[in-house]
């Protein structure tokens, strides 16, 4: 069973307002067709991404919390 | 540098929340509405009526989702409810749905679209908007304004001082022609014209001829030989239609995207950075802990958007019969997410009234939320840290004016500082 963190990004419900990509540039990002990227590892325990994923407008993001 | 030409008396007339231009939006509102808010929130969170009803304005309102007489209205005053109803696009829609016998009406700008339609429009310019543009806006418009302003400043202190001292109202004089000058030069207006489409666009006429008279040339030109500016994305940009047919934006399709862009991207800046300049030269220790290290100012202007958003609400309509916190509403009700309410929710930050630069930053509603989340936030973002920060870097010594009366906060549908009177040593 995977342990860590890990987020999925639905790219069809993004809108790219580049909210999550504002608040941790080390993780997301957006791309050039106006959708979000990962660009960098979810470290497990990281409050930033926590906030990212409750603040991302249009809830395209979501926070797996993978068992140990 | 060369100087900006922008008339003052105009400019000031122009932006003042106490002027006939802001009375539909109760600009002269001068109350403190949190403490309503605060009781609002504790015993509903939704209520019916709109927000103003609730504080007391008799006055006529026109705004987004106002007046709508023949419509139910609703208010939500927490969190929870106002990101529901500004996320959900099932229960919830932006567009105005018709009333029975009612024609429905047209989507012209994407402020007004909803679903796929809203996400195909609204696509076509996002990748300008997005963080890693910031930096795009900063080069091509926000320094060279600011560095030229802030030139300005410093040519009057020098003659119209009292000792050594400088004094200046930054609200006309710099908050506002920031994000104007900013907006205004990415679709290719001159700084001479600057004013006539502020005017234009705060009309309550909607005065759509001068933008087009002023911006049919250069959208004519772009499509001939497209430069580096927003005017050159638009009329570039394809879209799908509804009929799934591939089109370029159209001259009426592109004046839609401009009236909106301009309208939106030089009033709510202005405003808030006002806010957020008051509210710092207010905190010492926050002002001293920007002074050292400029990046704090990033939390200080995410401070400020969720402790006095310049927009306190944004309205959608009811798509659908629907239940919001045990509050039933019919469908084509109007309801009213309280972003200024929601964004002091006690169960989601902790003394909620301070402002309080130093506290971790969460996501606030200061942008909205959901799909029609600020589509300028980012740009916004510039133009209030690098403009304040180069306050500080060229005014030693910024401070409010003490020889002044304080500035208070007004306004009811748009919001932000009555004056922002400040003192300054030698200019650098």
């Amino acid at each position: 069973m995977a342990s860590g963190w890990v987020v999925e990004a639905d790219r069809d419900v993004c809108i790219g307002s580049g909210a999550c990509a504002f608040a941790v540039p080390d993780v997301f990002d957006v791309d050039d067709s106006g959708g979000v990227i990962l660009v960098g590892p979810v470290v497990t325990g990281d409050e930033r991404v926590v906030e990212a994923v409750a603040g991302c407008p249009t809830g395209a993001l979501k926070l797996i919390k993978g068992g140990a | 540098m060369t100087e900006l030409v922008l008339d003052r008396d105009r400019l000031r007339s122009l932006f003042d929340l106490r002027s006939d231009v802001y009375a539909s939006r109760g600009g002269t509102f001068e109350t403190d509405p949190y403490p309503t808010f605060a009781r609002l929130r504790e015993t509903g969170p939704v209520h019916p009526g709109a927000p103003h009803e609730a504080l007391g304005w008799t006055g006529d309102v026109f705004f987004q989702g106002l007046p709508y007489p023949e419509r139910p209205h609703f208010s939500a005053y927490d969190y929870e409810t106002c990101a529901r109803v500004l996320q959900d696009d099932d229960d919830f829609v932006t567009n105005t749905p018709a009333l029975p016998g009612e024609p429905q009406m047209p989507d012209a700008a994407i402020l007004f679209m909803d679903g796929q339609r809203h996400r195909r429009y609204r696509k076509l310019v996002q990748p300008s908007f997005v963080p890693g543009k910031a930096v795009w806006w900063l080069e091509n418009w926000i320094r060279a304004t600011v560095t030229s302003l802030i030139d300005g400043l410093a040519a009057d202190a020098t003659v119209g001082s009292v000792g050594s001292v400088g004094r200046v109202d930054l609200n006309a004089e710099f908050c506002a022609p920031i994000p104007l000058l900013t907006i205004t030069g990415s679709f290719g207006i001159t700084i001479e014209e600057a004013l006539d489409v502020r005017a234009a666009v705060t009309s309550d006429g909607q005065d759509v001829a001068i933008l087009a008279r002023l911006l049919i040339p250069t959208i004519a030109a772009r499509r001939e030989q497209p430069t580096d500016d927003l005017v050159s994305v638009l009329v570039q940009a394809e879209v799908t239609d509804d009929d799934g047919q591939l089109h370029r934006l159209t001259d009426e399709e592109v004046l839609a995207f401009a009236f909106l862009l301009l309208a939106a991207g030089s009033g709510t800046t202005w405003k808030q950075m006002g806010i957020t300049i008051v509210s710092l030269l207010n905190h010492p220790q926050a002002l001293a802990a920007a002074q050292a290290d400029r990046a704090f100012l990033r939390g200080v202007v995410e401070e400020a958007l969720r402790w006095m958003p310049t927009d306190p609400v944004f309205s959608r309509f009811v798509a659908r019969d629907t239940t919001l916190a045990g509050v039933q509403m019919p469908a084509g009700a109007v309801i009213h997410a309280c972003l200024a309410a929601a964004n002091r929710d006690p169960t989601r930050w902790e003394r909620p009234d301070a402002f309080d630069p130093f506290r971790p930053v969460k996501a606030h509603l200061g942008f909205g939320f959901g799909p029609h989340t600020c589509l300028g936030a980012h740009v916004a973002r510039m133009e209030m840290t690098h403009g304040i920060g180069a306050l500080l870097d060229r005014l030693p010594g910024l401070q409010l004016d003490p020889d002044r009366p304080a500035p208070r906060i007004i306004g009811l549908y748009e919001r932000g500082p009555d004056t922002v009177p400040v003192a300054f040593g030698a200019v650098t």
